[in-house]
């Protein structure tokens, strides 16, 4: 019953923030759903950032539910009189991930956390838990505890601790509910966003049946039934690259990207670079249209995210993460004997099937079409990112401070490019070509509106 | 040719299939588990110390130490066992100091940082497939791990 009510706050407070940055145009169930879903889990961690050091147990619980009820009625009441639109083939899509839904849900209930689960995110909602609601600042600058990695943001172990607060106590089992939630979220406005970008059902599907076809995104550590923080940052730089795409081509959704660029650097530490390369985009556009609104509305709170972990963690003592050498340009010409070496293993990944399956062929197809087809042309700012970080990814083991450097690339690259590979079966869907009555290439749009007043 | 559907049916369907065969090597067909809230740490007791009673065995061997007395885990860091069960007793012994002291001659990734003094008959010793030196007082978790508790104020 509390992990219900735990969820309920998360949902309609989500509803409440998706309210405020929602795209003026009709909305629909499925977009809703995993916007506030989303919004719901950055909102939920926070506020028990920010409160945590100050209530308590069941009065932190009670601010949060306050914060979250208030948040829901002013949503409500900006929402009443929104327009809804039914998407095309939703009932259908609804059943389906129905099914879905369950089966991520037996394979995040039937397996534990894993190491890397509990060691960089769990143990700090512990300890939290164990603390009243706020982790104990020893935490933070404990030398005899710097593999647990300190300065790793708290997307994950806050929204664990909400769980862990509502309940009662810490739950390994029940905690990964959270899995399933992200998940359904990722494929709700995934499916919303590619069938409006479409108008056409058809890359919602493929989107969603990608995400089991490719064992990495729900099976393997660091997938959905995990409860790590690679699937979620995964999953919202997707919504935000889509919510951009849709504000290129219909100058709408810059406010529900600018929320969730800013939540990529407080899921991961890779959502900087996620964000950076999407801001990039922004950037230039607003440098060849010379108009700069966009820019000057999204840039501010991802900075603003970026600079204030940057600020907690220097206040609180936290080591830096020891992977990595502090990245320069003479670093960078010092170690580029390390770079065939690099590439030849991150090739070597990309070519794994039993975790990416034939994932990067296919996707470079869709490169390709994207590129030549001028249909696609919305979608080819998506193809440049895609490839951009790949590249970026690889080239940051340049830096390695691994003793060892195929280990490194072992243990930490495959979750690394859990976010490409998410861009990836997005052009891959948008790219497959549909039949000629297809809406898309008929020119009639099936989507039906309608007003909720 | 690639606007050709034949071509992407024939890709989509590799695709899936070559999916399938690899998700089904990862897919758990066990039941869902929903009681048990120390089910990630025990199965990385269990997976690593070999006991389905590791986890439990390793809670009592911590409540028995001398209160706030540090540890000092010996293991290898290149292990993931070694790795993972000093991180576990860090975790479970908190917020007391663990400090691991590293047998690997070689390294694969950069070290835990060393401890800032040697031990002291105050600090409890943690071996993890490590030999541990002969002592009455030795207790043993599962065929991996032995601990050597410090001796308290009262018997030293």
């Amino acid at each position: 019953m509390m992990l219900l009510f735990a969820l309920v706050i998360l949902a309609i407070a989500g509803l409440g923030l998706f309210s405020w940055v929602h795209p003026k145009r009709p909305l629909n169930l499925f977009e809703t759903v995993g916007a506030s879903l989303f919004l719901g889990s950055v909102f939920i961690s926070g506020s028990l950032f920010g409160l945590g050091p100050f209530l308590r147990g069941y009065a932190l619980v009670g601010g949060i539910a306050f914060l979250g009820l208030t948040l829901a009625s002013c949503g409500f009441w900006r929402l009443r009189r929104a327009q809804w639109e039914t998407l095309p083939g939703a009932r259908t899509f609804a059943v389906i991930l129905l099914a879905a839904i369950l089966i991520v849900a037996w394979q995040a209930f039937a397996r534990p956390l894993g190491a890397d689960g509990v060691f960089n995110f769990e143990v700090r909602a512990r300890l939290a838990w164990e603390n009243g609601g706020a982790i104990p600042r020893e935490f933070f600058s404990d030398p005899s505890r710097n593999l647990l990695h300190a300065s790793y943001p708290l997307f994950v172990p806050l929204n664990q601790l909400w769980i862990y607060l509502c309940l009662g106590e810490p739950h390994q089992s029940l905690v990964k509910v959270l899995g399933v939630i992200w998940f359904a979220a990722a494929a709700c406005l995934t499916f919303s966003q590619l069938t409006r970008a479409t108008r056409s059902p058809v890359p919602g599907f493929l989107f969603l049946a990608f995400l089991f076809v490719v064992p990495m995104f729900v099976l393997y550590p660091g997938g959905a039934a995990w409860v790590w923080a690679d699937f979620p940052v995964s999953a919202m730089a997707i919504a935000a690259l889509l919510y951009l795409a849709e504000y290129r081509t219909d100058r709408t959704g810059l406010g529900a990207f600018s929320l969730m660029l800013a939540a990529l650097p407080w899921i991961k530490r890779e959502g900087l670079i996620l964000g950076c390369l999407l801001l990039a985009i922004v950037a230039l556009d607003a440098f060849r249209k010379r108009d700069w609104r966009a820019l000057a509305i999204a840039a501010p709170p991802f900075l603003f995210v970026v600079a204030g972990w940057s600020v907690f963690t220097t206040a609180m003592g936290a080591p830096p993460v020891g992977d990595f050498m502090t990245p320069s340009p003479a670093l960078f010409w010092q170690n580029l004997e390390q770079l065939p070496r690099v590439i030849a293993i991150a090739i070597r990944e990309l070519l794994v099937w039993q975790r990416w399956a034939l994932l990067w062929p296919v996707a470079a197809l869709a490169w390709i079409r994207i590129a030549r087809d001028s249909s696609l042309s919305r979608w080819r700012f998506a193809v440049s990112v895609n490839v951009a970080l790949i590249v970026i990814y690889t080239s940051v083991y340049v830096f390695s401070a691994w003793p060892v450097l195929p280990w490194h690339m072992l243990t930490s690259f495959p979750r690394l490019l859990l976010a490409p590979a998410m861009i990836a079966i997005v052009l891959v869907s948008v790219a497959v070509p549909r039949r000629q009555r297809d809406p898309v290439e008929a020119g009639s749009p099936e989507m039906t509106t309608e007003s909720s007043t | 040719m690639l606007g050709d559907r034949r071509l992407w049916v024939i890709a989509l369907i590799s695709f899936t299939f070559v999916g399938a065969i690899a998700s089904s090597r990862h897919f758990a067909l066990k039941a869902p588990v929903f009681d048990d809230p120390d089910a990630a740490l025990r199965d990385i007791a269990v997976q690593h110390l070999g006991e389905a009673t590791a986890l439990e065995q390793l809670r009592a061997g911590l409540k028995s130490l001398p209160e706030g007395s540090p540890i000092y885990f010996v293991g290898s860091s290149r292990s993931w066992g070694g790795t993972e069960i000093y991180l576990l007793t860090s975790c479970l012994y908190w917020p007391h100091k663990v400090w691991f002291v590293n047998t690997a001659e070689s390294l694969t990734a950069p070290p835990p940082p060393a401890p800032p003094q040697r031990a002291a008959s105050t600090d409890s010793l943690f071996f993890y497939e490590t030999e541990a030196p002969p002592t009455k007082n030795i207790v043993r978790i599962g065929p991996k791990l032995s601990v050597i508790p410090s001796r308290s104020p009262r018997e030293r």
